[in-house]
C-alpha cells in the first residue's frame, strides 16, 4: 500500500438497507495522482462503494479514512469541504441553472477570493465550457454535461474524485474525449477513482484498478496486469471465477 | 368607468404576493404545500400590533405620523421586529414538526401537518389576542388623485414601494448570492446539492425565515388597509396558492406577478359583478393555470 493513501477503505460493509449489504468487506486505497479503476459485473457494488465513500450510502462496518481522518459520521456536504468530490452517474449537473452558476455554486466551499481563478482553472481544463457559459446546463449534449460534472467536482480541487461510470450514455466520440481529459486530470495531484464498465477503455488509462465480485474484493494490481489477466475477461462474463472467502485473491 | 380597482388591486395584489413568496420558496425547496403560510400573516399582524402599542408606550413620540403617512416610527420598527420573530418562529415550527416528518419521507404528512398547525395557530392566537376591533392605523388619509377616477392614498403608495423592493432586494439575493444559488440548487436537487458542499439544513432553515418574514410583512400591510382580526391569514390562503401557482411554482418575481394578477382580477370583479364573486376568482385562475400552463407564467419545465 502507499504511505501515505488519500482515502483509503478498510474491510467496508455498506448498503442501502440494515442486514443487506451490497459492498461486504472491501478494502482498497487511492493515492496522489492515481487513477485506480473499479471493475466488476453488474451488482457487484461498485457504485455503492463509490456511494458510500462520497457519504450517500451508510456506512455498516469498517472504515473509510481521507487524510487520516475516518469520515463515518462526516456528513455529504462537509466531505466535499475536505477534499471528496463524488460525481454520479445520472442527474450530475444542476439541468436549469446556467453552466456558470454551475461553476459558482460548486465553487461556494472556497474562499471568495479563490473562486474566480478556480472557475478560469477548470475552464482551461474544459474549454467548451465558456461556450455554454449563459446557457442552461439542461441544453447540453450528455458529453457536455459529463464535462460540465466533473469541473464541477474539480473547481474545489478535491484531494480525490469519484466517478461513478461517466461513459455511461455517451457516444464512443464522446467517451474518448472523456478518458483524454481523465488522463489529462490524472497528471494533477487529485486521485480519481474510477467506476466504469468499459473495462478496456479504463484499464487502458487507469495506474491499479480493483476487481470486485459480489460485494467482494476479487482480484487487484497493476492495470497493465490486470488487462492481460484473463481471468478478469471471465468474471464479466458471468463466468466461473467467484468471490473467493476471506477477501478474494490479492495479487 | 371606474378605474379605481386598478390601485385597490395593485395594493391587494401586492399583499398577496408576498405572502405567496413564502408558500413557492416552500414549495420549490421542501416540496410541499405549506398551508401554514397564512396564520404567519395573522401572527405578524399580531405581533406588529402589539409590539407598536408597546414601543408607542414606551416612547410616545414614535407614534407620530411619518410624513403624509398614518403611521409612526413605532409600526415601522414593530413590523421589523415581527418579522424576524414570524421568521425564526417558522424555523422553529420547521424543526420541531416538519424536520421529522421529512427525514421519514413522509411528504403527504407534512401537508396534513401544516393544515393541523394552521388551525391550532389560528385558535391560539383567538385565545390570546383581545376580541376588540384591531387596527395598525386608525389615521383618517385623504387619497390624492392620480388620474381621473383614480385616486390612492400615501400609505397606499408606500405600500406598494415596499413590496417592490422586499421582491427587487430578494430576487437579487436568489440570482446573485451563495445562499440564493444554493437555494435554487436545493429547489433543483437536494442530493446533488450535497454533494456539491451545500448544507441543505442551512438552506432550508433560511427559506423558513424568509418565507415566514415576508408573510409578516404582508400581514402588516394588510392591517394597515383593512381591520385585523385572527382570520385574516386564513382567508388570504387561497389567493397566496393561486398567485404561486400562476406565477410559476419556485419564482420569486413570479409569486408577486401572480399577486398582483390575483389582486387586480378579484378587484375588477367586484368592480364589475359584485363582491360575491370575489372568492370565486382565484379558483377560477388556478384551474385555468393548471390546465394551461401548468408551469406558470414564470416556472421552469419539470
Amino acid at each position: 500500500m502507499n504511505a501515505s493513501p488519500l482515502v483509503s477503505v478498510e474491510d467496508l460493509v455498506s448498503g442501502y438497507e440494515p442486514g443487506a449489504p451490497v459492498v461486504n468487506g472491501v478494502s482498497m486505497h487511492v493515492g496522489h495522482g492515481e487513477l485506480v479503476a473499479v471493475l466488476g459485473p453488474n451488482g457487484a457494488g461498485k457504485s455503492t462503494l463509490v456511494k458510500t465513500v462520497a457519504g450517500l450510502v451508510p456506512i455498516g462496518a469498517g472504515r473509510i479514512l481521507c487524510g487520516g481522518e475516518d469520515l463515518r459520521d462526516i456528513p455529504v456536504h462537509e466531505r466535499v469541504r475536505k477534499g471528496i468530490a463524488y460525481v454520479p452517474q445520472t442527474d450530475n449537473v444542476f439541468a436549469t441553472l446556467t453552466v456558470a452558476d454551475n461553476l459558482r455554486i460548486s465553487a461556494q466551499p472556497l474562499a471568495a477570493a479563490r473562486r474566480a481563478a478556480a472557475i478560469a482553472a477548470v475552464c482551461d481544463i474544459f474549454p467548451e465550457l465558456r461556450r455554454q457559459w449563459a446557457f442552461p446546463a439542461g441544453r447540453l449534449s450528455g458529453g457536455q454535461r459529463q464535462m460540465l460534472a466533473m469541473a464541477r467536482a474539480l473547481v474545489v480541487t478535491p484531494r480525490v474524485l469519484l466517478l461513478d461510470e461517466p461513459s455511461a450514455g455517451l457516444s464512443p466520440k464522446a467517451a474518448g474525449e472523456l478518458f483524454r481529459k481523465l488522463s489529462e486530470i490524472r497528471g494533477s495531484a487529485v486521485g480519481i477513482l474510477l467506476v466504469e464498465q468499459n473495462v478496456r477503455a479504463a484499464l487502458s488509462i487507469a495506474d491499479r484498478a480493483y476487481v470486485l465480485v459480489e460485494g467482494r474484493n476479487a482480484r487487484e494490481g497493476a492495470a497493465a496486469a490486470l488487462a492481460a489477466d484473463p481471468q478478469v475477461g471471465a468474471l464479466y462474463l458471468g463466468g466461473q471465477a467467484t468471490a473467493p472467502a476471506g477477501g478474494g485473491t490479492r495479487h | 368607468m371606474s378605474v379605481q380597482f386598478l390601485a385597490d388591486g395593485l395594493i391587494a395584489g401586492a399583499t398577496i404576493g408576498l405572502g405567496a413568496i413564502g408558500v413557492t420558496l416552500t414549495y420549490s425547496i421542501l416540496g410541499f404545500a405549506n398551508f401554514a403560510q397564512g396564520e404567519f400573516i395573522s401572527w405578524g399582524c399580531y405581533l406588529a400590533w402589539g409590539l407598536a402599542a408597546a414601543i408607542a408606550a414606551l416612547l410616545p413620540s414614535s407614534a407620530d405620523a411619518i410624513g403624509a403617512l398614518s403611521v409612526g416610527w413605532n409600526v415601522v420598527a414593530a413590523s421589523l421586529a415581527a418579522m424576524v420573530i414570524i421568521g425564526v418562529m417558522a424555523v422553529a415550527l420547521d424543526a420541531i414538526l416538519f424536520r421529522p416528518l421529512r427525514s421519514r419521507g413522509a411528504s403527504i404528512s407534512a401537508v396534513i401537518a401544516s393544515f393541523g398547525v394552521s388551525m391550532a395557530l389560528r385558535a391560539l392566537l383567538e385565545a390570546v389576542v383581545p376580541s376588540r376591533q384591531a387596527y395598525l392605523s386608525t389615521e383618517l388619509q385623504i387619497a390624492i388623485p392620480l388620474m381621473k377616477g383614480l385616486r390612492v392614498t400615501p400609505d397606499q403608495i408606500m405600500l406598494l414601494a415596499v413590496a417592490l423592493i422586499l421582491v427587487c432586494v430578494l430576487t437579487l439575493v436568489i440570482t446573485r448570492t451563495d445562499i440564493g444559488r444554493s437555494m435554487r440548487a436545493v429547489s433543483e436537487n437536494p442530493a446533488l446539492a450535497r454533494l456539491a458542499g451545500i448544507d441543505v439544513a442551512h438552506v432550508i432553515r433560511v427559506t423558513w425565515f424568509v418565507g415566514g418574514a415576508l408573510a409578516c410583512a404582508a400581514g402588516v400591510m394588510l392591517g394597515l388597509l383593512v381591520q385585523i382580526r385572527p382570520s385574516m391569514g386564513a382567508e388570504l390562503l387561497l389567493p397566496l396558492f393561486a398567485a404561486s401557482i400562476l406565477g410559476g411554482v419556485g419564482s420569486v418575481p413570479g409569486a408577486l406577478v401572480g399577486g398582483l394578477i390575483i389582486g387586480l382580477v378579484e378587484a375588477a370583479t367586484v368592480q364589475w359583478w359584485g363582491a360575491q364573486w370575489r372568492a370565486a376568482v382565484a379558483f377560477f385562475i388556478v384551474i385555468a393555470v393548471l390546465l394551461l400552463r401548468p408551469t406558470g407564467l414564470f416556472g421552469r419545465s419539470p
